[in-house]
């Protein structure tokens, strides 16, 4: 059985640390993702309620994007068209 | 110098020319060559003058006129026959077709010089040709020695014969010599045949759901895989209605117009391991005259491969073994030069005359089966040899109705019924069910008659023109398309496969379904939707109704509402602020995301990859090492090195510290609760191990499995009143020995599963040990008194 995750907690700014010395200035390049849009906030939250496509959405970055689990992307489609949705796919 | 293996380039075979192929003969085959051009004086040549005086021939008119001025009917039609297929034909076929040109031809008992076996009159006819050097056959660059002999026997590995382009250039194609039918007079004209855009619907349909399915799958014998073929049967939905159901059947009819398509052309090797793929212009042979089309066909199928119309009892076919169904396209040539024999193309003839005809013309060289040759007796007398000559003849008759006839009659009956080739029909009088006259259908009479004539000769077939874009169906508001094939161009016919889903029918209309699904998958495809509704309109013969546009509009729309990037990127800034002043300094760099994010898909990705950023997260590779935790399950995240997805993993399985976004604590609570959404323990130690930046320690590992309730590892312990520890698993024993949180409560270690506890700390270590789901027994303390005593 597919573990399914109690809650989502979205990215968090990173706690000042005293210790570790500032780091470089550039942003930092986050490569390769799987990420899921809406135009309704209010369908990311039905979707993250939703026990089998919530559990693969581990981060959000705002009320309309979230990061899918990498590897998860194909299985996470095949639920959504399972579900009703018709989800736009966007390949490279 | 190795003597082992060693991999060689694969056999390439010689231009179609007879320059490349002469300096392969030796000397006395080149003087026979020769003689077609310099007469007897060929015998003085030597082998470099002969090769000249051939080639010197070939370039001059005059010399290439006067040879075919001297070759006999036979030789012209046969060069004729060349120039019909092009420049080359494949051996066997070729062969066959020679016999069935219904002329007489020398060399029938010529036999190979080489050669111990009878002479093999299949290929007799076609001898006559290399014979003389008409034609040649074509040779492999790595055939050793030379060739001493220009003819063949059965046993020989040219699959194909060429001519010169000059000596084709001064013959004409010639029909064969029409076959002895009786017309049947009385026939129902109306018969059983398909239009030509039945024909295109058909091809249309394959090719649109191949596109659909998308990779296509083969056995590395080139035959499509099992699975491959069921999700098209399934898909496509003909194979029941036309193997069984219809008059005219067609077995294995998803697999029959799959290797047409491949054997005529439009199946190519696509990218590595991918399979094969359609060819891009596949669409564009349905847009061509329906007689181009139908020619197309035909030369697929005259080679056609892995499908056999009928296979006779006692022949032995191995699926994937492609020379095994060389016989059937033998056969397949012999009928389609037996129907361009036809003494009238209008009129309707039996398949069993048809067939006789065959006999009469390829009878004693050719058999599906093994072919019986005839051998006479030694010192039979001329009345013996009349006699078993007869024997033999009827035996052979008897075998071709057995095999021959009934797979001319499954030939004529399935592909070329369902290529629009052929009408058929019966007699009234007859009982049986299935056709038994034939007659060509305008396509039919176009493409197998009338090419081997020359134009005035015949009247030409009335062929339908091919339809332009146009209106051609009626959307109903109940969303079903009727389609009208007369009026429904190839494009057309395309567009509703794509968009709408084949409901069966059969006649003048097609009829479709438009769903949900279809629709969904065609805008994903990368029609637009505004096209979509445009070609729609444009192909109706009424307005589109209002509920259909506009469900069409909201399904669209729908669409819109759900995203997912496969592979996408995102640029994470300290602040919004730095964020926004990126993006200010390069507008269409990206999309801002929440308040830090800058979202990039597509060509923004390549773009940004050379853009300076201080990290660079890969999410293909395992997972960033960033965390850190102790015996007790406080979780640290490392922020410096820390991913987008680790914050939702802890919180899977571990409780949120609310003071400190980078402290997670794994707990009893925690666990449990991860458990009761499906979570196991060792899902969790798996997902923990992958993320630290250390080894987990023993004694965490022990308590998540405890607290997970982990049957399996027996996680009793028991402490004497005093001062033993004994400790039942192994594992267990290790984690509470080399616990450092433990160590204050512990005196020694007695052996490998014994600890010495301290006395005065005896109440506090069981509450610790509880806490991580370790139960004391109360069994061991009795035995301890013991012990102690």
């Amino acid at each position: 059985m597919k573990p399914s995750r109690p809650r989502l907690v979205p990215p968090k700014q990173p706690a000042a640390d005293p210790v570790e010395p500032a780091g470089p200035v550039g942003p930092i390049l986050h490569a390769n993702l799987t990420v899921i849009e809406v135009a309704d906030p209010f369908l990311l939250q039905t979707l993250r309620a939703d026990r089998r496509v919530g559990s693969a959405i581990l981060a959000q970055l705002s009320d309309c994007v979230a990061i899918i689990q990498p590897g998860q992307g194909e299985w996470i489609i095949k639920q959504l068209l399972k579900a009703g949705h018709t989800p736009k796919v966007i390949d490279a | 110098m190795s003597w082992g293996y060693r991999r060689s380039a694969p056999p390439q075979q010689f231009p179609l020319d007879y320059a490349a192929h002469l300096p392969k003969y030796n000397a006395e085959v080149l003087k026979k060559l020769a003689r077609l051009w310099v007469g007897k004086d060929a015998t003085k040549l030597n082998k470099e003058a002969c090769t000249k005086a051939i080639l010197r021939g070939l370039t001059d008119p005059a010399a290439v006129q006067a040879v075919i001025d001297g070759l006999s009917p036979f030789e012209r039609a046969g060069l004729g026959l060349l120039k019909r297929h092009g420049q080359s034909a494949p051996t066997r076929e070729f062969a066959v077709e020679l016999l069935m040109l219904g002329l007489p031809f020398s060399g029938r008992e010529q036999r190979p010089s080489y050669s111990y076996h009878r002479i093999e009159p299949f290929y007799g006819a076609l001898n006559g040709l290399l014979g003389k050097g008409l034609v040649l056959l074509r040779e492999w660059d790595q055939a050793y020695g030379y060739a001493r002999d220009l003819q063949i026997d059965e046993y020989h590995y040219r699959p194909e014969v060429f001519s010169d382009p000059g000596l084709l250039a001064g013959v004409e194609v010639t029909p064969p010599t029409a076959l002895s039918l009786t017309p049947v007079g009385g026939v129902d004209e109306s018969g059983l045949a398909l239009q030509p855009a039945e024909v295109v619907l058909r091809f249309v349909s394959l090719v649109e759901t191949l596109r659909k399915l998308g990779r296509i799958d083969l056995t590395s014998k080139g035959r499509p895989t099992k699975p491959f073929l069921t999700k098209l049967t399934k898909a496509l939905g003909w194979e029941e209605t036309l193997g069984t159901v219809s008059d005219t059947p067609l077995p294995q009819a998803t697999l029959f117009f799959f290797q047409l398509l491949q054997s005529a052309g439009f199946l190519r090797n696509g990218p590595p391991f991918s399979g094969v793929a359609l060819h891009p212009q596949a669409n564009a042979l349905f847009e061509a005259p329906y007689n181009a089309q139908a020619a197309t066909w035909i030369r697929g199928y005259r080679s056609l491969t892995r499908w056999t119309e009928h296979v006779p009892q006692g022949m032995w076919l191995e699926e994937d073994d492609e020379s095994g169904f060389a016989k059937f396209a033998s056969l397949r040539a012999a009928l389609l030069m037996a129907l361009a024999a036809l003494p009238d193309a209008t009129a309707w003839y039996r398949l069993a005359d048809l067939s006789e005809e065959m006999y009469d013309r390829i009878g004693e060289h050719f058999s599906l089966r093994h072919l019986q040759n005839f051998y006479v007796a030694y010192n039979a007398i001329p009345e013996q040899v009349t006699k078993q000559r007869a024997e033999w003849q009827q035996e052979l008759h008897k075998r071709w109705r057995e095999a021959e006839q009934v797979w001319v009659a499954r030939a004529v009956i399935g592909p070329l019924f369902h290529l629009g080739l052929i009408a058929l029909s019966r007699q009234a009088s007859e009982k049986k069910t299935e056709p038994t006259l034939f007659r060509l259908t305008p396509l039919g009479r176009a493409v197998l008659y009338d090419s081997f004539r020359p134009t005035g000769e015949t009247t030409a077939a009335a062929l339908p023109a091919v339809v332009q874009d146009g209106t051609c169906w009626v959307v109903q508001p109940n969303f079903d398309v009727v389609v009208y094939l007369d009026r429904a161009s190839a494009a057309r016919l395309a567009f509703i496969e794509r968009i709408a889903a084949r409901k069966p029918s059969t006649g003048a209309t097609a009829l479709y379904h438009l769903t949900r699904d279809t629709v969904y998958a065609v805008l994903e495809s990368g029609l637009e939707p505004g096209a979509l509704l445009e070609t729609l309109s444009r192909g109706c013969d009424y307005p589109l109704p209002e509920n259909i546009r506009q469900t069409l509009a909201d399904w669209a729309a729908r669409r819109e509402q759900l995203a997912v990037y496969r592979v996408a990127n995102v640029l994470e800034f300290a602040d919004q602020q730095t964020r926004d002043t990126a993006l200010a300094k390069k507008p269409g760099g990206g999309v801002a995301v929440g308040e830090r994010y800058i979202l990039l898909s597509g060509r923004q990705r390549g773009r940004v990859l050379s853009a300076s950023t201080s990290r660079t997260v890969d999410y293909l590779s395992p997972p960033v090492r960033c965390l850190n935790v102790s015996e007790e399950g406080e979780v640290e995240v490392a922020h410096k090195r820390a991913d987008l997805l680790v914050q939702g993993e802890l919180s899977a399985w571990a409780d949120a510290d609310s003071a400190n976004g980078n402290r997670w604590r794994i707990t009893r609570h925690s666990v449990q609760k991860a458990v009761s959404t499906g979570w196991t323990a060792d899902n969790i130690l798996d997902n923990l191990k992958r993320r630290l930046q250390h080894d987990l320690p023993p004694l965490l590992s022990v308590a998540i499995r405890a607290w997970a309730g982990v049957r399996t590892l027996p996680t009793t312990v028991a402490v004497a009143t005093d001062l033993v520890l004994q400790v039942t698993d192994l594992e267990v024993a290790r984690a509470i020995g080399g616990s450092t949180l433990l160590q204050p409560y512990l005196r020694g270690r007695l052996g490998r599963q014994t600890f010495l506890v301290k006395h005065e700390m005896v109440e506090a270590f069981r509450a610790r040990l509880a806490e991580f789901g370790l139960q004391v027994s109360g069994d061991l303390e009795l035995l301890s008194s013991g012990w102690k005593d």
